[in-house]
């Protein structure tokens, strides 16, 4: 009886047994599997030719010539080499200007803090009358705003005191 | 390698000279544009020394070299794929106006000295370039490059399983493609 079924051009297979006979066919069983496989090769004419197929297929395979391109290249070499280090030159001049790039901006920085640190603070340098108006700033902004609303406040102490004398008046006439 | 990382004079160029001819037949196979297996394997090295200081030999180097040949080859296959689809669009507007297509690349077919030898030849590439591409690459780095499932694995990031499972796939229809136009072979 075959392993296998029998359908079209072969015998199918399971996965287990395709890898097991690719490993046949690499000869990378050990000699317990190996003399399994003989065993079913024995009785399996169809393995047989499917085996002797895959035998030389993989010949056929290896008469493929070595493609002309591989052969050494004039020049190939050096000119390879020749990018590369050129590649590495302009890799390091590109690090080295970031790295000056950002030793530029911490020298900035560290500058900035030095000068900032050292400077008295704005209040400090301030006369008794600068500090008068800094304090008085939000007055003074408000200026015509608040001058116009105490006007506001005038009229409104004048109409008060015209209806009280409007009150005796009418008081004194009855 | 460790040499190259640790920047030792003419060490890149040591390992240029001795994985020149290397790179390139692996460049060749996996691309289909011979004029640009010379540039994409400058490419290929540049790529080597550029991670130079980031590489650490958990893995043998062969392993880590045939990685980024395979990431640079997928690159490489995926914009090619892009500008033809773009170039198939503009020809196609060309032809809409009455002009002719250009003539493909002639590519991997090249003249060999032995009639039949070249037909086989044609023959086996046209069944390697007809596989998925996962199973193209993976039979081309187990046939030509001799590498085992497990570096197979580490440089297209597969398991075990699924690097085997992909290795019978791509012979099985290699043979499949190659075994009927043969007819009776000399062992058949």
């Amino acid at each position: 009886m075959p392993d296998h079924e029998r359908i079209g051009d072969g015998p199918v297979l399971s996965e287990a047994q395709e890898q097991q006979l690719l490993a046949y066919l690499d000869d990378r069983l050990s000699p317990d599997e190996r003399s399994g496989v003989d065993a079913w090769l024995a009785r399996d004419a169809d393995l047989r030719r499917l085996l002797d197929e895959h035998r030389r297929t993989w010949e056929l395979l290896g008469e493929l010539p070595v493609p002309d391109e591989a052969s050494p290249g004039a020049g190939f070499r050096e000119n390879t080499v020749q990018r590369a280090h050129r590649e590495e030159r302009l890799r390091q001049r590109g690090a080295r200007r970031r790295a000056m790039g950002v030793l530029a901006a911490a020298a900035l920085v560290m500058a900035l803090v030095l000068v900032l640190r050292d400077r008295p603070e704005p209040w400090a340098r301030l006369t008794p009358e600068e500090r008068h108006i800094v304090q008085n700033l939000e007055l003074l902004e408000n200026f015509d705003l608040l001058q116009q609303f105490e006007t506001e406040l005038d009229l409104a102490a004048d109409v008060e005191a015209l209806q009280a004398f409007e009150g005796e008046l009418t008081e004194t006439l009855r | 390698m460790m040499a190259v990382a640790a920047d030792v004079p003419g060490a890149f160029e040591r390992l240029v000279e001795a994985y020149e001819p290397r790179v390139k037949a692996a460049v060749a196979r996996s691309i289909n544009d011979r004029s640009s297996v010379e540039d994409l394997s400058q490419e290929i090295f540049l790529r080597l020394y550029r991670a130079r200081q980031r590489y650490r030999p958990t893995a043998r180097f062969e392993t880590f070299l045939y990685r980024v040949i395979f990431n640079a080859c997928v690159n490489f296959t995926q914009y090619m794929a892009r500008r033809r689809a773009l170039s198939l669009d503009r020809a196609l507007d060309d032809d809409e106006r009455g002009n002719a297509l250009e003539p493909a690349d002639p590519g991997m077919a090249r003249p060999l000295e032995n009639i039949e030898e070249q037909e086989r030849a044609v023959m086996v590439r046209a069944a390697i370039d007809t596989l998925p591409e996962a199973q193209r690459r993976a039979l081309l780095l187990s046939r030509y490059e001799g590498l085992g499932y497990e570096a197979i694995g580490q440089i297209m990031g597969l398991s075990l399983q699924a690097v085997k499972s992909l290795l019978w796939r791509a012979r099985d229809n290699v043979r499949k493609a190659l075994i009927p136009k043969l007819g009776e072979g000399p062992d058949a």
